[in-house]
């Protein structure tokens, strides 16, 4: 499909270094559509398209962890809702930088311990925690290929924001009438029945806010995903941008860092101005004969 | 009631073995509760309050606030668990386990089917924001009583047509009136078709001008000789409707009796003093 590159950028290049020569616009266009379709440009689209799967795999993931974490805090064993209570706390009062550090690093520790103790090196004289370093034996070692990296940076994210998560399903449920439950209750449903019937479904109305607030945070906590070394749209973004000389590549160009992190805040923008759309969307839906400010009573 | 009979119990006048508990002989009252105490923290709310309500009876409870009306009216249907005292629905007595303030019914089957049977109709509506008003009248039929889609839908329609409401099915509880709310609440508790309805105060979340339109619908319900229990400010409706009426005061049944005997001819002075404080003509 793009056979005729070569041809175009040696063209334009040649261009280039006589001022003479000006390009047409339909050479400037091919060029463009060359230059973008290069592999590494082909890698930003797909940094772009990880960035969007590991926000989509997210969220589930840290919904869970919230439904469970806020459900588990009213838990009637207390070592559940102890564990609970401090997973809420804990994320809340600590930067999100830090945990995207400490919880990847733990759970790749942990891995490469359970694997190194007891599946693979079992027999190995090598110690694990050998002193201050941590040494796995080469089959119990993770290999940091971009697709670990994806799910460990799914499951990191996944429990720092379920945390927030737990904290809006906390608040919200706390929030629903206790008369919406007990009449629920009065006419014979058992508790499950009346959480699944009436709790959650009316819940949702004063979570949605509080998620609209976390997806934007979550979406705007995706640059921090080099911590985790992936190779993510700003790592490209800058690479890209980057003045090519004549000499040394194929399509040479100033310094455009500019534009290209103009186009980095059009891709975010355009991101969360959808999820707003979204959102708005289900709130409409939620919404639904709930009248803000107000329970069914006292409309007299 | 008390025969100078010798041997049989004082009130099992039926011949029926006493150890019969099961479901409803047609003699048992619908509603026995006998010595139900209950208290919320320090403050002793019920101290002994013994209560029947025969099949088709019509008792209304009046009193002044925080007697403990709405805390008894509760524990019929276990909202409110007392720390002593039987409750017996249809024959049925409900089993509790652990004693005092830990007392709890030891059979949420038991609770659950219970409530089944005694709808209840709440002072501020209660109906469920998210449903709409059909839905609200399917929901515990749907998951209680088990009927499907069809005959739920069914029966709300008639239940909501019954209290004359038929035409807001699709609309939500807040789009709806005060005194639609109320006969779409009472719609719910009907399609149950209840052993017995329980009211508490329906109408003291009323404006005065739509009072009438759910005391009417209740008055309606009353005449059917259903069996309910309805707490009520309104002494002249009480007179109107109920068969026999149940003055609580501090936490104790102080008078009972029909309608007459305790409107025309109040014995204690505290019914005396509340009745004249009440204006109930
Ligand atoms: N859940 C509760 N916790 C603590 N105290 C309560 C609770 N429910 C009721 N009470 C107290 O118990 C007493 C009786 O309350 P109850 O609601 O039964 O009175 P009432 O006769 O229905 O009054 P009203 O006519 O105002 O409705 C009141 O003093 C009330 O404050
Ligand atoms: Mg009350």
């Amino acid at each position: 499909m793009f056979e005729h590159c070569p041809a175009i950028a040696e063209q334009v290049k040649l261009a280039l270094g006589d001022e003479a020569l000006s390009i047409s616009v339909q050479e400037r266009a091919q060029w463009f559509s060359c230059y973008f379709t290069t592999k590494k440009h082909l890698s930003i689209f797909r940094a772009a398209g990880v960035v969007l799967l590991i926000l989509a795999f997210t969220v589930p993931v840290a919904l869970l962890l919230g439904f469970l974490g806020a459900l588990g805090k009213a838990s009637r064993w207390p070592v559940i809702s102890q564990i609970c209570s401090l997973y809420v706390i804990m994320v809340r009062g600590i930067p999100d930088i830090i945990f995207f550090l400490f919880v990847p690093l733990t759970i790749e520790i942990g891995i490469e311990y359970v694997m190194h103790s007891f599946v693979y090196c079992r027999d190995s004289a090598e110690p694990f925690f050998n002193g201050i370093n941590i040494q796995p034996c080469s089959e119990a070692a993770i290999i940091p290929t971009q697709f670990n990296r994806i799910v460990l940076a799914v499951v990191a994210y996944g429990i720092v924001f379920g945390s927030f998560a737990a904290n809006i399903i906390d608040g919200a449920l706390k929030a629903v009438p206790f008369g919406q439950r007990e009449t629920g209750s009065a006419f014979g449903l058992s508790q499950r029945q009346v959480f699944f019937d009436i709790h959650l479904p009316q819940m949702w109305r004063y979570a949605l806010p509080g998620f609209s607030n976390l997806w934007l945070i979550l979406i705007k906590a995706t640059p921090l995903l080099f911590l985790l070394g992936i190779q993510d749209i700003i790592y490209y973004a800058d690479l890209l941008g980057k003045m090519a000389t004549r000499r040394y590549s194929t399509y040479p160009h100033g310094d455009w860092k500019l534009w290209y992190f103009i186009a980095l805040g059009i891709f975010y923008l355009a991101l969360t101005m959808l999820s707003q759309l979204v959102f708005t969307r289900l709130e409409r839906r939620f919404n639904k004969g709930m009248v803000i400010n107000e329970t069914t009573s006292g409309r007299v | 009631m008390p025969s100078a009979d010798t041997s049989a119990p004082a009130h099992a006048p039926d011949p029926a073995p006493e150890a019969a508990t099961g479901p409803a002989s047609d003699a048992a009252p619908i509603i026995a509760l006998a010595g139900i105490e209950k208290s919320f923290g320090s403050l002793d709310v019920l101290k002994g309050v013994d209560l029947e309500a025969g099949r088709g009876d019509v008792v209304a409870m009046i009193g002044s606030s925080g007697s403990g009306k709405s805390t008894l009216l509760r524990c019929v249907n276990l909202l409110e668990v007392p720390e002593r005292g039987e409750i017996t629905i249809a024959g049925e007595a409900i089993t509790f386990s652990n004693k005092g303030p830990a007392r709890v019914p030891s059979s949420a089957g038991q609770v659950n089917r219970i409530r089944a049977d005694l709808s209840m109709v709440f002072q501020q509506f209660n109906l469920w924001a998210h449903l709409s008003i059909l839905e609200n009248v399917m929901l515990p039929q749907r998951r209680v009583l088990k009927r499907d889609r069809a005959q739920a839908r069914q029966r709300a329609i008639e239940t909501l047509d019954r209290v004359g409401i038929a035409d807001k099915a699709d609309a939500y509880p807040s789009q709806l009136s005060g005194g639609q709310q109320q006969r779409a609440a009472i719609a719910r508790a009907l399609a149950m078709d209840p052993t017995a309805l329980l009211f508490d105060e329906p109408t003291s979340a009323l404006d005065p001008e739509l009072e009438g339109e759910v005391l009417r619908v209740i008055k309606s319900l009353a005449e059917e000789d259903r069996t309910m229990l309805l707490v009520t400010h309104d002494m002249r409706f009480a007179r109107d409707v109920a068969d026999k009426v149940v003055f609580l005061h501090q936490g104790r049944i102080e008078e009972e009796g029909t309608p007459a005997e305790i409107f025309d001819s109040p014995k204690s002075d505290r019914l005396q003093q509340f009745l004249s404080a009440s204006d109930h003509r």
